[in-house]
């Protein structure tokens, strides 16, 4: 059998719903009917008749009353102005807004019953898994209408402890064990969401999620688009994400690419760096998934859920307090630390890694500022450059891949906008390996540092 | 070819003095409906139907009062649509205003002619019974119809700022086309009335005998109205019915318990959504045209000022809906003798 023949078999096969592997022939009438007999709708029909619900007279009617009914619709439909412009185009990619009961949130006495013991632990400096879970239950008891999904989220607390204690406080149909299968996590989540609710939905690694990519691209992110805003799921997706992780994985696990996500249109991506700024960020996502009905993802560093120290062991330098439950950080506010002529633009494992050279740069005499983006998608352009107001020379750091991540579109940002002398260090375009080797294509303290004092002892 | 209608059912308020005598000059050939409808007011000591509307006079005190107005506008809706020739009309579904839910009900075949009779005499008379609070209506659109939005969030802010007040509980009770219709206590109405401009020179205007309708005020009431009709009167529709959150329950696949919660729980305390009926009815079902059941001609404004704030086959203004009907009806109120003509 012929190539193209082979093709046209598996492309019916896929319409129908029929393996491939059961399939070795072209099919003629009789085998096309043997399966549209097995149209579901059709087994529907012989039930409800079979059960004496409807004879077969009723069914016809409902057939006959469905289609004149879209006849009609469509009769008219057909009859609306055309959208023209791409601004009539795109109006609907972002949802409108939803009005929302204003509530004054949970008294004191029932934060502190709900937090119990974690009560002593507030004001002590945390890691970042710690102040998200923190943010998370916040959240969790101001919005009842906020459900979780993910695998091992629940009575495990998820991988990392990020949603622990989530179940017991606030029971297993809101915090969700779901199946090992990502398309079922966000089909759930869409489902919720066009229902009312708030999906919080979890991809345990970000190489999972590409898995149900189109649950997002093809699903969910186009709705509002081809419904005129009529109808809308937002959700805040949390995929625990990026390199640098030691140890585990490898390239099943971890990814660090973000292009699956940064070109669809509408969705908003958050990338914390650091404990305090991860609790105030989901506060923000949810906000905007609940008032404005966004799809809204955190990709949640993973080697900096635990991170304890910034430059020496037991310096705890990278923990934080819990910010109060009252302060957010915006959509498009981005954190500027430092106010050196260096400007080293990151984001993530990038802002850390960054801090950490910005100490030894400092040492050998160059000042730096670490901008830390926050947000990858909308791109805060305006946050940006006037972050950049008075830096001479720019770096742009992204732990992503070269091809098809955030420096590309950071360095296009930088030549369109600004005359500032500008470079970048970026990962390699390799897949994230296992041992020792596991963050050798990615920047790191040292190659930063190097990255920018050739970029400020150029001419 | 025939033409495609849903039919939309009145609410309270619809049987005035240019209506008395409506099934006496309407209907003189549906004697058996109103004798069952007599013989069932008789049994309980309520005045028949017949004596209501064959009255000499009409009478603000007798005619309004929700015991008396319900059925009688439940009458004479009923009437109204035996009436519709449907060789030439095809029926796509039915909706109402308010109490013409249960009007809608009996339309579609979910109530029997006296069942449904029974839901609307009986809840209109437990409405009269407890007369809880009261309503009044406010328009947010212009003379052309045109919506004005910050008029409209003006009024929804003003009744969130007098509901939040210690004594004052005031709600939206049906959202009504071009009209908000107002419900809660009389400290609640009044603060509207004292806070907001004069419009037109008659709005704010009081709704005499209307209790606070769809608000929670009349929890109370739907608790009684559970206590005395049975889920037993419902069966399935014949008919899609669009309820008062735009929903719609089609024939042969309603939960007759989840319809006999909606209609003597939700529908009842929770505001009616008449406007979004109307852009179901619309955009679901696209008929040729709707019919406004009678009595009374004042629902006929509200629903083309929904259709327009829907946008729909095109229109947005006043002119284009006079345009459309004067081309070719999309709206036809039983209540003008005319216009009644076009389809029995």
């Amino acid at each position: 059998m012929g190539a193209a023949k082979d093709e046209g078999v598996d492309v019916v096969g896929a319409l129908i719903g029929v393996d491939r592997f059961q399939v070795d022939h072209v099919a003629d009438d009789a085998e096309f009917e043997g399966w549209e007999s097995d149209d579901p709708l059709v087994h529907s029909a012989a039930a409800l008749i079979a059960g004496g619900t409807l004879t077969a007279d009723d069914v016809l009617g409902i057939y006959q009353s469905a289609e004149d009914q879209c006849t009609r619709v469509a009769a008219e439909a057909i009859k609306r102005p055309r959208l023209q412009t791409p601004a009539q185009v795109m109006a609907s990619i972002v949802p409108p807004l939803r009005p929302c009961k204003p509530t004054n949130g949970p008294t004191p006495e029932a934060r502190h019953a709900l937090f119990g013991a974690d009560v002593k632990q507030l004001d002590k400096p945390q890691p970042m898994s710690r102040l998200l879970n923190w943010a998370l239950t916040d959240l969790m008891q101001q919005h009842d209408e906020i459900v979780m999904m993910g695998e091992d989220i629940g009575t495990k607390g998820g991988v990392y402890g990020v949603t622990q204690k989530l179940s017991a406080r606030f029971g297993p149909d809101r915090v969700v064990d779901t199946l090992l299968d990502e398309q079922s996590i966000l089909g759930l989540a869409i489902g919720l969401g066009h229902n009312g609710f708030v999906p919080m939905p979890e991809i345990q690694f970000l190489a999972y999620l590409h898995n149900a990519e189109d649950q997002l691209r093809g699903e969910a992110a186009t709705l509002s688009f081809f419904s005129n805003g009529q109808f809308t799921n937002p959700m805040v997706l949390r995929i625990a994400g990026l390199g640098y992780q030691e140890g585990f994985g490898g390239h099943f696990h971890n990814d660090n690419s973000l292009a699956v996500l940064r070109d669809i249109p509408g969705i908003v991506i958050a990338c914390p760096s650091r404990g305090d700024d991860a609790a105030m960020m989901m506060r923000e996502c949810v906000r905007l998934a609940r008032e404005e009905q966004r799809i809204v993802v955190m990709v949640e560093p993973i080697a900096l859920y635990p991170m304890r120290d910034l430059l020496t062991e037991g310096d705890a330098g990278w923990m934080t307090t819990y910010p109060a439950p009252d302060r957010t950080i915006l959509l498009g506010e981005v954190g500027t630390h430092g106010t050196g002529p260096l400007a080293i633009l990151t984001y993530g494992n990038g802002r850390y890694l960054s801090t950490q050279a910005a100490a030894d740069l400092k040492a050998d005499g160059i000042a730096a500022r670490v901008i830390d983006i926050r947000w990858l998608a909308p791109l805060p352009t305006q946050g940006i450059l006037a972050a950049l107001d008075g830096a001479e020379r720019v770096l742009v750091v992204d732990e992503c891949r070269q091809t098809g991540n955030q420096s590309e579109a950071l360095m296009t940002l930088l030549s369109e906008h600004t005359a500032l002398p500008h470079a970048r260090i970026a990962a390699e375009d390799s897949f994230i390996p296992t041992g020792p080797a596991y963050a050798s294509t990615m920047p790191s303290r040292a190659s930063i540092a190097k990255a920018a004092k050739r970029l400020m002892s150029a001419p | 070819m025939k033409k495609t209608a849903v039919v939309v059912a009145p609410g309270r308020g619809t049987y005035n003095r240019a209506e008395l005598g409506y099934l006496k000059n309407w209907h003189p050939d549906r004697t058996d409906l109103v004798a069952d409808f007599d013989d069932f007011r008789a049994g309980l000591g309520q005045k028949t139907i017949s004596e209501l509307d064959g009255a000499a006079r009409f009478s603000s005190a007798v005619h309004t009062r929700g015991d008396n107005a319900s059925p009688l506008i439940y009458t004479c809706a009923c009437a109204d649509f035996l009436s519709i020739n449907r060789d030439q009309i095809d029926i796509l579904a039915v909706t109402g205003n308010s109490m013409g839910w249960y009007t809608a009900l009996a339309c579609a075949g979910a109530l029997d002619p006296l069942g449904g009779l029974n839901v609307a005499n009986t809840m209109g008379t437990l409405m009269q019974e407890t007369l809880i609070g009261g309503q009044l209506v406010y328009p947010f659109v212009d003379d052309d119809w045109q919506a004005d939005a910050l008029r409209h969030a003006t009024i929804l802010a003003k009744i969130d700022e007098i509901d939040a007040g210690p004594d004052a509980v005031l709600s939206v009770s049906i959202n009504l086309g071009g009209l908000i219709v107002l419900a809660g206590n009389e400290a609640g109405l009044s603060a509207f009335e004292a806070q907001m401009p004069r419009l037109e020179d008659r709005f704010p205007i009081r709704l005499p005998n209307h209790a606070a309708f769809h608000t929670q005020l009349q929890d109370p009431v739907a608790e009684r109205g559970r206590a005395a009709l049975s889920a037993s009167l419902f069966a399935q529709p014949q008919l899609p019915l669009i309820d008062g959150r735009g929903g719609i329950w089609q024939p042969k696949a309603c939960n007759l318990n989840a319809l006999y919660s909606y209609t003597l729980g939700h529908q009842v305390t929770e505001t009616y959504d008449f406007t979004k009926a109307i852009r179901t009815a619309a955009m679901e079902f696209m008929p040729d045209m709707f019919i406004v059941l009678g009595p009374g001609t004042t629902l006929g404004g509200a629903t083309a000022q929904s259709l327009l704030l829907s946008n729909w086959k095109g229109m947005n203004t006043k002119p284009d809906f006079r345009t459309a009907q004067e081309n070719d009806p999309v709206l036809i109120s039983m209540g003008i003798p005319d216009q009644r003509r076009s389809v029995l």
